[in-house]
């Protein structure tokens, strides 16, 4: 592959697709210790991991014991005294810590909603770190204020800053897997509350290389593209 | 006198429209519900379009579905483009120069469109 292939106009992977392409039934999720601890930084793998498996029909390699193991070693916070030091952690940590494992075979940055799009589509899920404003708590598609609207709810971080999977997307938006279930954010709000973007490369879209991925890609051809992305 | 009167009358009228300023674009997201259009227009465009991405003849694909209005044009390409980037599980996906040339094709369509998007059962496109 000597240059990128173009995305599609939508893809979601947290739905099951039919035989003919077209969207089904949603994944379940579970939210592997984040509504207790602010481990988003490694639940959001699980979500990766959770997709990959059931896209690709294989065994989910990650729960909620290994993410709470990961999150253990990349922060302050430990599963022996697990009321102190919940912090969270940082999203480059995260990355390495699940590359070593052998989860994830690499990752790149990312910078441009094209790229987003693509890796979505190639790689089933791309790792943000979001700045979440309070106007979130109670919104059912994340938003950026109306127009001439100036609220305080809506300045970034004023929930705080969350960590999650994107794994899917359409032309008014982006699918994230938070917390156990699926969130809905207009690229209006990726753009403005979205400060970092990884592609991770799962183990299981390479793990064959004779056999297409979900998306239509020979190994080869997704490994080349994370070649491309790194630069 | 009366009758060259009007004529000039109405024709500065005429003039006086023609030079008007356009009407400023409404601002916000322009998004056609394909769902809401006539599935009869829908199929008889998507039968004169899926040829032309079979021979990979973007340059009529796009001529055709402009010509048909961002309604019917717009909902068959983005639908049928998208099926063509997004194959069904266990068909390889297009090589890059094609998948580049099918997404720049609705991309330009789209920008005469004023952004326009489309909402389908595959989300909006």
């Amino acid at each position: 592959m000597s240059q990128l292939p173009a995305a599609p106009l939508s893809r979601d992977w947290s739905r099951q697709y039919d035989a003919h392409g077209w969207m089904g039934a949603p994944i379940t999720y579970g939210t592997y210790g984040n509504m207790q601890y602010g481990d988003c930084t490694c639940a959001a793998f699980g979500h990766l991991d959770r997709t990959v498996a059931a896209q690709t029909g294989t065994v989910q390699l990650v729960d909620e014991p290994l993410v709470l193991e990961a999150y253990d070693a990349i922060s302050p916070w430990s599963r022996t005294t697990p009321l102190e030091n919940d912090f969270g952690a940082a999203n480059l940590d995260a990355l390495r810590w699940f590359k070593d494992r052998g989860i994830i075979v690499g990752f790149a940055s990312l910078w441009m909603r094209s790229q987003v799009e693509l890796c979505i589509d190639l790689f089933h899920g791309v790792y943000v770190g979001a700045e979440l404003p309070r106007s979130a708590m109670t919104q059912q598609v994340w938003d950026v204020a109306p127009k001439g609207v100036i609220d305080p709810a809506y300045k970034p971080r004023t929930w705080g800053g969350h960590a999650m999977m994107a794994v899917g997307y359409d032309q008014g938006g982006v699918w994230f897997i938070t917390w156990g279930r699926r969130q809905y954010a207009t690229w209006a709000w990726f753009n403005m509350y979205v400060d970092e973007a990884y592609v991770p490369l799962h183990r299981w879209l390479v793990a064959d290389g004779s056999k297409l991925s979900p998306a239509g890609y020979l190994a080869q051809q997704i490994t080349d593209a994370l070649a491309i992305l790194k630069g | 006198m009366k009758r060259v009167i009007l004529f000039v009358a109405m024709a500065v009228a005429f003039n006086g429209c023609a030079c008007k300023k356009p009407d400023p674009v409404v601002a916000g997201r322009v998004v056609i519900d394909c769902l809401a259009q006539n599935q009869g227009d829908l199929g008889t465009l998507r039968a004169e379009l899926l040829p032309l991405i079979m021979t990979g003849d973007w340059t009529a694909f796009e001529a055709k579905a402009k010509s048909a209005g961002i309604d019917i044009g717009g909902c068959v390409a983005a639908e049928l483009i998208n099926r063509y980037l997004a194959p069904a599980p266990g068909n390889a996906a297009p090589p890059p120069e094609q998948s580049q040339a099918a997404r720049a094709t609705m991309d330009r369509l789209r920008t005469g469109w004023n952004g326009a998007t489309f909402k389908t059962s595959q989300g909006e496109l």
